[in-house]
C-alpha cells in the first residue's frame, strides 16, 4: 500500500484495469462451465410423469413440486447466464480500455 | 429411465417398500440436490475472484457489478432448489417407508386373522368333517379297490387330471389375490394342527409365528412329512451326486440373465425319462487367490408325493420348506463337495424354484463362506440370510410358489417384485405360467435395467465376485436317490 501511494493515479489505474481484466475473464470462463453443467442438470431433475402406482392428490402434489423445482432451477439458470453475459460485457469493456 | 417396469423394490435393509421409478426418482433428486450444493459452493469462489473494490479501483463498467449482483442472486436461487430437491427425495423415501412398514402392519394383521381362522378350522370344522367323511370311508374304500380293479393305475392319473384343470382355468392361480391368499394359508399351517391337537390358543399364540416364532411353516412341513411318511407320501432317503460333464466356459456371467440362464434344467423326455443336469458348479480360479465357486441349482423336476429316484421332487421341496436334511439339499453339497468347495471357499449361489430354496438353505446354513445368493421364484420368505451376503430374490406376485414360503422376514435381501401377467392373458395349457422361467428372465432383465441403487448395488456384487478370474471351468452333476 506504501509502495501503491508513491505510485501515479494513471498506473494505479492501469494495474487496477489488468486486476479487474483477469478476474472478470476467469469469472466469466468459470460462469460459463458453470451454466453448462447447470443446464446438463436440469435436464436429470425428473419430470414427475413416472407412474409410481400412487392415484390421486399424492401423485399430482409430487409432479407439482418437480415441476416448481424444475422451474426454481430454470430461474437460477437464466440469473447465472445473465451474470456471465455481464461479465462478458463487462470484460469486453475494460479489454477496449486495456488496448 | 425405468418408470414403466413394473417393478416394486424392497429390502436392502430397510423397511421401505415402492416401485422402481420412486426410487429413481428420489436418487435423481439427491443427486440434483448435492450438484446444486456444488453448485453453490463454486459460484461462492467464482464471485471471491472479483471485489467489488477491485471494480471500482478499476473504474469496471456497470455490467461488471451487474454480474457481481447476479451471482449473489443466482447462489440464493441454487440454494434453494436444493433445499427442494432434498425435501422432495426425502418425502418420497418417507413415503415409499411408510408404505412398506404399513404393508408389513397389514401382513401381520392377516397373518394373526389367518393364523385365529385356521386354529377354529383345525378345532371345530376338521373334527366335523371327519364325523360326515368317516361313515362314508367303507364305500370311499370299496370304490377305490374296484376302480383298481376296473381301470388299473387311475390313481397315476389324477394328479394329471388335477394338473388339466388348472392349466384350462390357470387365472384361479395367476393371481395376486389367490398368492396372498396362498402366502396366509401357508402360514397358519401350523395353527390348523395345533386346533386339531387341541393346544390352548394361548400357547399357540406364543409359540406360532405371530409370537416368538418357534413353532411355524417350518414345524408344519416337517409334520406332513412325518405324517405322510406313515403312507409312503414325502419319504426322503440318502443321495448320490455324479459329474457328469466338465468343460472351460469363456467368462463367468454377468448380470441376472446370464445367471438364470446357466441354470441346468432337468426335464422330462417323450419316453418318460430325464435329462439334463441338476446342479452346475463353475469354479473362477486366478493365480495367487483361493478358487472362488459359482453354484447354479435347478428346480422341481418331479411333482409326485411318492419319494422316487428324482430327487429334485415334491418331498425335496417339503422337506426343504421344513428346513430338513432334503434329498436335493444333500445332492448339491455333495455335487459342491466333489467340485472342491470346502468351508473355506468363497462360493454364490443361484437358484430357480426349489433350486432357490436349497441355495437359501445353504447360504444360511453358516456351512460356506457365502458371499452371494440370487433365487427366482423360490419360496424363502422364512430364511435368514446372514447380513453379509449379497442377496437378491425375483418374485412374481401372481406366483404361487415363491408363497408356500410364508412370509418374508428377512429384510436385509434385496427383493424384486413384479406381477407377472398384469394386463395380459395368460398362455393355455400351463398350470402356473407366471412360475416359467421365461418370465423369470424377462424379471430378471427388467431388475437389471432398474434405476434404483438398491439393485444395482447387489448385481455388481455378484459380478465383483468373478472378477480377475483367469479361467472358468464348470462341472454338471446329475443326482440320484439310492
Amino acid at each position: 500500500m506504501i509502495l501503491d501511494s508513491l505510485l501515479p493515479d494513471a498506473v494505479q489505474n492501469h494495474a487496477a484495469l489488468l486486476a479487474a481484466q483477469a478476474a472478470l475473464s476467469a469469472q466469466a470462463s468459470a460462469l460459463a462451465h458453470l451454466v453448462r453443467r447447470l443446464e446438463a442438470l436440469r435436464r436429470t431433475v425428473p419430470t414427475g410423469d413416472a407412474d409410481f402406482r400412487w392415484h390421486g392428490a399424492a401423485h399430482s402434489a409430487y409432479s407439482s413440486s418437480v415441476r416448481e423445482l424444475g422451474g426454481r432451477l430454470d430461474e437460477a439458470i437464466a440469473v447465472a447466464a445473465a451474470a456471465h453475459l455481464d461479465s462478458r460485457r463487462a470484460l469486453t469493456a475494460i479489454d477496449a480500455r486495456v488496448r | 429411465m425405468s418408470g414403466d417396469s413394473g417393478l416394486t423394490i424392497s429390502g436392502g435393509g430397510s423397511y421401505a417398500v415402492a416401485s422402481d421409478a420412486l426410487f429413481t426418482d428420489a436418487q435423481a433428486l439427491e443427486a440434483v440436490a448435492q450438484q446444486l450444493a456444488q453448485a453453490v459452493h463454486e459460484l461462492g469462489r467464482i464471485d471471491a475472484r472479483v471485489s467489488v473494490a477491485l471494480l471500482h479501483r478499476a473504474d469496471a463498467p456497470v455490467s461488471a457489478l451487474d454480474a457481481e449482483a447476479g451471482i449473489d442472486s443466482a447462489v440464493r436461487l441454487l440454494d434453494a432448489a436444493g433445499s427442494r430437491a432434498t425435501t422432495i427425495a426425502a418425502m418420497l423415501r418417507l413415503s415409499a417407508e411408510g408404505y412398506g412398514r404399513a404393508e408389513r402392519l397389514g401382513e401381520r394383521a392377516v397373518q394373526e386373522l389367518a393364523a385365529r381362522l385356521g386354529y377354529g378350522v383345525g378345532l371345530l370344522l376338521l373334527p366335523m368333517l371327519v364325523s360326515v367323511v368317516l361313515p362314508a370311508l367303507p364305500i370311499a374304500v370299496a370304490t377305490v379297490v374296484l376302480a383298481s380293479v376296473l381301470a388299473p393305475g387311475w390313481h397315476s392319473r389324477v394328479p394329471g387330471a388335477i394338473g388339466a384343470w388348472l392349466s384350462d382355468n390357470n387365472r384361479v392361480l395367476t393371481n395376486p389375490a389367490t398368492v396372498a391368499l396362498v402366502r396366509a394359508g401357508a402360514m397358519s399351517i401350523d395353527d390348523v394342527i395345533a386346533g386339531v391337537f387341541r393346544v390352548p390358543p394361548a400357547a399357540v399364540q406364543a409359540l406360532g409365528d405371530e409370537g416368538v416364532g418357534i413353532v411355524g411353516l417350518g414345524t408344519s412341513a416337517g409334520f406332513f412329512t412325518l405324517v405322510g411318511s406313515r403312507f409312503g407320501l414325502l419319504s426322503d432317503g440318502p443321495v448320490a451326486s455324479r459329474a457328469v460333464v466338465q468343460r472351460d466356459v469363456a467368462a463367468a456371467p454377468r448380470g441376472l440373465a446370464e445367471r438364470l440362464d446357466r441354470i441346468p434344467q432337468r426335464v422330462r423326455t417323450a419316453e418318460g425319462g430325464r435329462v439334463g443336469s441338476h446342479v452346475l458348479v463353475e469354479r473362477y480360479s486366478q493365480p495367487g487367490r483361493p478358487d472362488r465357486f459359482e453354484v447354479y441349482i435347478t428346480g422341481t423336476a418331479d411333482f409326485s408325493p411318492v419319494a422316487g429316484a428324482e430327487p429334485f421332487d415334491l418331498t425335496s421341496g417339503v422337506t426343504g420348506i421344513g428346513g430338513l436334511p432334503a434329498a436335493s439339499i444333500d445332492a448339491v453339497r455333495l455335487a459342491m463337495a466333489d467340485a472342491g468347495v470346502t468351508a473355506n471357499s468363497p462360493v454364490q449361489f443361484t437358484g430357480f424354484s426349489q433350486g432357490g430354496l436349497i441355495a437359501a438353505q445353504l447360504a444360511a446354513s453358516g456351512d460356506y463362506n457365502t458371499a452371494g445368493l440370487f433365487t427366482a421364484g423360490s419360496p424363502t420368505g422364512q430364511i435368514d440370510i446372514p447380513a453379509d451376503v449379497a442377496v437378491i430374490e425375483l418374485e412374481h406376485t401372481d406366483d404361487i410358489v415363491p408363497a408356500l414360503g410364508g412370509t418374508r422376514t428377512d429384510y436385509n435381501a434385496v427383493l424384486v417384485e413384479r406381477e407377472a401377467f398384469a394386463g395380459r392373458e395368460t398362455p393355455e395349457g400351463v398350470a402356473v405360467p407366471s412360475h416359467d422361467r421365461g418370465e423369470y428372465r424377462a424379471t430378471a432383465v427388467l431388475a437389471e435395467r432398474a434405476g434404483s441403487d438398491q439393485v444395482g448395488a447387489v448385481v455388481d456384487r455378484l459380478d465383483g465376485f468373478s472378477d480377475g478370474a483367469t479361467s472358468v471351468v464348470s462341472t454338471s452333476y446329475v443326482a440320484q436317490r439310492r
